[in-house]
């Protein structure tokens, strides 16, 4: 069958058969020759428009990568690349919007880089080589062409976090049966056994353990990959650095660069975004990868399938962090949740009603503690009344 | 298997042995991720090979034996950009040199190149960063993805282009069973 114009206009590969099947449409109807010529003119038009105003395809890859390729591993040309580009980035945007498409793309890529490298780290994999033999990052492994993610086996899922010493990144892998091939005696295990625990990492990293859940350092510092074992639930403030964290579920793949989140593994992986940029993706399907914005939860209940996103009161859907977390929010808002969550009466004066307030606060220090505290960051008056209201003014 | 600070500082000295296994251990991720972009294609395997001449190549200049990961990185995501920057130049040998179809509407080629101009103005801004994430070297299922579209919402976007073209041109298109019609 001849194709239409139509056809040609939505082909997508343009392989050495859709060129034939091309060829043979356009003999045969050279009006439709001349119809594409002119398309294809345009097109070349929009190319050379773009060429001109937008910097080279490694600059943009360089601009957007920053954070994860060291500046000092730049070649000359590379550096004489990236400050062009820098210099000319935002007026190229301008011109062309889809220079921040690109840029969010090439972000994407990235993780994406840092997720199979996580992986490969971890023996995990779902490619084939096409050598002679397939390998690991950290040992050599057979792998299996595209079996799916693992199933969890039990009701207590664990998280094991791959760490890299010299370069700082962390791979966290949900699953008893990752786990027990890794653990090592004689290193450090950290547990909240009835407690909230905060734990601290090298790198600065703090991780608030959730009672129940424990966190086992797996290879001893110096190693290449550092890596420990995390179960239950844990609020995550990583520390903003070179080479992201990767954290890979049974069910999901997280990357990670500074920010601030929650993590749960009960029925599924579920991730609420608090700060920074988080890629969220169902293990063994990192082409599903979906960017989580602050305020957005993601989760993932079944493998292969692209995580459910949504918008979310952070107070809320992190309440069992034991946080009070709260990002340019209004303070109106905020003394609201306060008086929800210690049940108690709190005004705010009209000129602080719309005062946006940014900070996390542990709930345990009281009601009160956390008022002083704002107070004293807007520059306001607390009072506390006979009958145990508070207000607050400016 | 020894950790790959060390295959690289060895690689660096001159040890063959060590440069040939830290390349096969960087060929599973490297490959891992060329799939996850563009699926398995037979591409994938001249991007796996182009990415690890480019860490063979640099490898000398690697300053931080510790950084090959983002080293890695980097060469396969200038390799990605150069599939895609190539990704839809087939079509550019669509028409033979002597036998090509003139441009529509143009005694010139600065006329043409005016006519054209002025047909890419008139398109939307979503029609036009759709056409150029195209020429950039995305497929249309990838730019549904970039701005939080659909596939088909994106071919729509593509064919109300076209017709602004040919609008634009002061063409008139009669698209009757299968058969297109140009007029001035």
């Amino acid at each position: 069958m001849r194709l239409t114009l139509d056809d040609i206009l939505m082909l997508d590969d343009w392989t050495d058969a859709d060129l034939l099947s091309v060829r043979s449409a356009i003999k045969a109807d050279p009006e439709l020759g001349k119809a594409l010529l002119n398309w294809f003119a345009l097109l070349s038009e929009a190319g050379q428009q773009w060429l001109k105003d937008v910097p080279a395809r490694e600059g943009l890859v360089l601009l957007a990568c920053r954070d994860l390729i060291s500046a000092s591993e730049l070649s000359e040309a590379e550096a004489a690349m990236m400050a062009d580009a820098e210099t000319r980035l935002e007026q190229a945007i301008q011109r062309h919007p889809a220079v921040s498409r690109v840029m969010d793309r090439i972000r994407l890529d990235a993780l994406a880089f840092e997720t199979a490298w996580a992986q490969a780290a971890s023996g995990q994999t779902t490619s084939t080589s096409s050598t002679s033999g397939t390998y690991s990052m950290g040992k050599v492994a057979e792998m299996e062409p595209d079996r799916g993610p693992l199933r969890p086996r039990g009701p207590m899922r664990l998280v094991r976090i791959a760490m890299a010493t010299a370069a700082v990144i962390g791979s966290f892998f949900v699953g008893r049966t990752l786990m027990n091939d890794s653990a090592q005696p004689n290193l450090p295990t950290f547990a909240a056994v009835d407690s909230w625990k905060n734990v601290t990492l090298e790198d600065g990293t703090q991780i608030r353990l959730a009672p129940g859940a424990a966190l086992d350092l797996l290879t001893p510092p110096g190693a290449f990959d550092r890596q420990v074992l995390f179960t239950g639930e844990a609020y995550f403030d990583v520390t903003s650095g070179v080479d992201p964290f990767v954290i890979t579920s049974e069910d999901a793949v997280t990357t990670v660069l500074g920010t601030s989140f929650g993590v749960r593994t009960q029925e599924g992986t579920e991730v609420t975004l608090v700060s920074g940029r988080v890629s969220l993706a169902p293990a063994g399907s990192p082409s599903q990868a979906v960017i989580l914005l602050p305020g957005q939860q993601g989760r993932i209940t079944e493998p292969g399938i692209q995580p459910l996103v949504k918008d979310v009161e952070l107070v809320r859907e992190l309440s069992w962090t034991g946080l009070l977390i709260f990002r340019e929010t209004p303070m109106s808002d905020v003394v609201k949740q306060l008086a929800d969550t210690f049940e108690a009466v709190i005004t705010v004066s009209d000129s602080l009603k719309d005062a946006p307030l940014t900070g996390t606060f542990e709930a345990d220090r009281g009601c009160r503690s956390i008022l002083e505290i704002m107070a004293s960051a807007l520059g306001a008056e607390l009072i506390e009344n006979e009958d145990g209201s508070f207000e607050l003014s400016r | 298997m020894e950790n790959l600070t060390e295959l690289v500082s060895k690689a660096k000295e001159g040890d063959e042995a060590a440069l040939s296994q830290l390349l096969r251990a960087l060929e599973s991720p490297i490959r891992a991720f060329f799939i996850s972009r563009i699926g398995r294609r037979a591409d994938v395997d001249d991007l796996v090979q182009n990415t690890l001449l480019r860490v063979h190549r640099g490898l000398k200049d690697l300053k931080d034996n510790a950084r090959l990961k983002a080293f890695a990185m980097k060469g396969a995501l200038y390799e990605l950009q150069d599939f895609y920057r190539g990704r839809y130049t087939a079509k550019e040998t669509l028409f033979d040199v002597h036998d090509a179809p003139e441009i529509e509407d143009s005694n010139s080629t600065a006329g043409a190149s005016i006519d054209v101009e002025r047909a890419l103005s008139s398109l939307s801004d979503k029609a036009r960063e759709i056409i150029e994430l195209r020429e950039y070297g995305y497929r249309y299922e990838e730019i549904a993805e970039m701005i939080g579209s659909t596939e088909a919402a994106i071919k729509m976007q593509v064919k109300r282009a076209f017709d602004r073209m040919r609008d634009a041109l002061g063409l008139f298109l009669l698209w009757a069973s299968g058969i297109v019609f140009l007029q001035k």
